[in-house]
């Protein structure tokens, strides 16, 4: 059973490495509603695809590794939908520059 | 005996009273009224005459509006077929049903200037939301507090542009509307990886124009305090100048975020967050900088970032600490 600290602890190894699939727009924690509470490292991606729609070296894993007390542990990865994120102005310069694509062609530009 | 005008004023002024019940006999009539009239479905109150079957009768009734009919014994509190409150006898109530009612944005002259409407920077003709008055810790200097990229054109401003009320895309004037200039941001740090910006946040100092208010508009208070305490599952509100007053449930406060804002006024570049807080769906494009508040009325967030399904808010202490500034609250000075 993965703890509260254990994500936390995975969230500042992994951060850099997770952000930096295609995708991506945010990491964070996620908690099951059930009983027991489970956690799960979340990764938020603009859109969920298939896997078989990804080449595999974009395919997200399903768990990363943290050292705890010397021992190897797995904390699950949950991936979740929430679509593109975007500052929350209204802006006339909107539809131009927004759309402005990154020289990396990184996916999760601003709109 | 007929009830007169006065008399349906009288019943629509008790019943929809609040906490603002002038005397003993309105806060009862109010009391027992109240689980129908905040009930699930009723949107608005009025007076007119009944409509049965489409022919009006000539009689006053009070008018209640609902999002759609429903039957009685569906709903916990129905609309009762007649309101019993005054000696006159009766009054007929009368459902009707007008669709939903959809908020309208704010893009008004707020005067006196209040938190929870719309603020631009002509040159960047946007739009966002004034969140809170603040004052500068160094000198007590009364200020607006908004997001860098509503205020400071992502942070390419020059300390002293102007900040406009209304924004010039909702039909504000530069000079004539000009509420401030701004007084200071915290640029972004732009980075190919890493999460190191904890805010979104600006401030433009009041120019004394336009007379100012602490309260929110559509809450009629001030920040009660503020709280560090952001769990999992808590209720949070804000006003906004596009969506009005919503809530939402706050759903992860280990939020990492990255997008794109501008680095120079033709190139976007990488801006990676920490400490952010996701919660559910409760703005709209024009609603960044909205102060986002507890179920108990303390600051917890501003506003600044949206996707479809979820609402995205900075730590209020990030804020005020980063502009180094206070909230001015319900009560203060």
């Amino acid at each position: 059973m993965t703890s509260r600290q254990q994500v936390e602890q995975a969230l500042d190894a992994h951060a850099d490495e997770l952000s930096a699939y295609p995708n991506v727009v945010g990491i964070g924690a996620h908690e099951s509603a059930g009983r027991p509470r489970s956690h799960a490292l979340a990764v938020y991606v603009a859109e969920k695809k298939p896997a078989s729609e990804l080449d595999a070296g974009d395919l997200l894993p399903g768990f990363v590794e943290i050292t705890v007390e010397h021992q190897t542990v797995k904390v699950p990865v949950t991936v979740i939908e929430i679509g593109e994120v975007r500052p929350e102005d209204t802006a006339g310069h909107d539809a131009e520059n927004r759309s402005i694509e990154g020289d990396d062609g990184s996916t999760f530009v601003a709109q | 005996m007929t009830t007169t005008p006065h008399d349906l004023e009288f019943v629509l002024e008790s019943v929809t009273a609040g906490a603002a019940a002038s005397s003993e006999r309105i806060m009862q009539i109010e009391e027992e009224h109240r689980p129908w009239v905040c009930g699930d479905g009723v949107q608005a109150l009025g007076i007119g005459h009944k409509i049965t079957d489409g022919v009006d009768t000539g009689e006053l009734a009070l008018r209640v509006y609902v999002e759609e009919k429903r039957a009685d014994r569906k709903i916990d509190h129905p609309v009762p077929k007649r309101v019993d409150a005054i000696d006159d006898g009766p009054i007929t109530t009368d459902v009707i049903e007008i669709g939903r009612l959809e908020t309208e944005l704010f893009t008004g002259t707020s005067d006196p200037l209040a938190p929870g409407v719309g603020v631009g920077n002509p040159l960047d003709d946007n739009v966002g939301t004034l969140g809170a008055l603040v004052r500068r810790r160094s000198d007590d200097a009364l200020a607006l507090l908004s997001n860098a990229h509503v205020l400071a054109r992502d942070g390419l401003s020059a300390i002293g542009e102007e900040v406009v009320q209304p924004s010039t895309r909702d039909g504000g004037v530069p000079g004539s509307d000009r509420v401030g200039r701004l007084a200071g941001f915290q640029p972004f740090e732009f980075t190919p990886t890493g999460f190191p910006n904890l805010v979104d946040a600006a401030i433009a100092e009041l120019d004394g124009g336009r007379p100012s208010a602490r309260e929110i508009r559509l809450l009629g208070h001030a920040p009660r305090g503020i709280t560090k305490n952001v769990r999992r599952g808590m209720h949070v509100h804000k006003v906004g100048r596009t969506s009005d007053l919503t809530t939402a449930i706050i759903q992860d406060v280990h939020f990492r975020l990255q997008f794109r804002l501008r680095k120079t006024a033709r190139r976007r570049e990488r801006v990676g967050f920490r400490r952010q807080v996701m919660c559910t769906r409760f703005t709209a494009p024009g609603d960044s900088g909205s102060l986002v508040l507890s179920s108990t009325g303390r600051a917890v967030g501003l506003h600044f970032a949206g996707s479809m399904t979820a609402s995205i808010f900075n730590r209020i202490d990030d804020v005020l600490d980063a502009l180094d500034v206070d909230l001015v609250l319900e009560g203060g000075s």
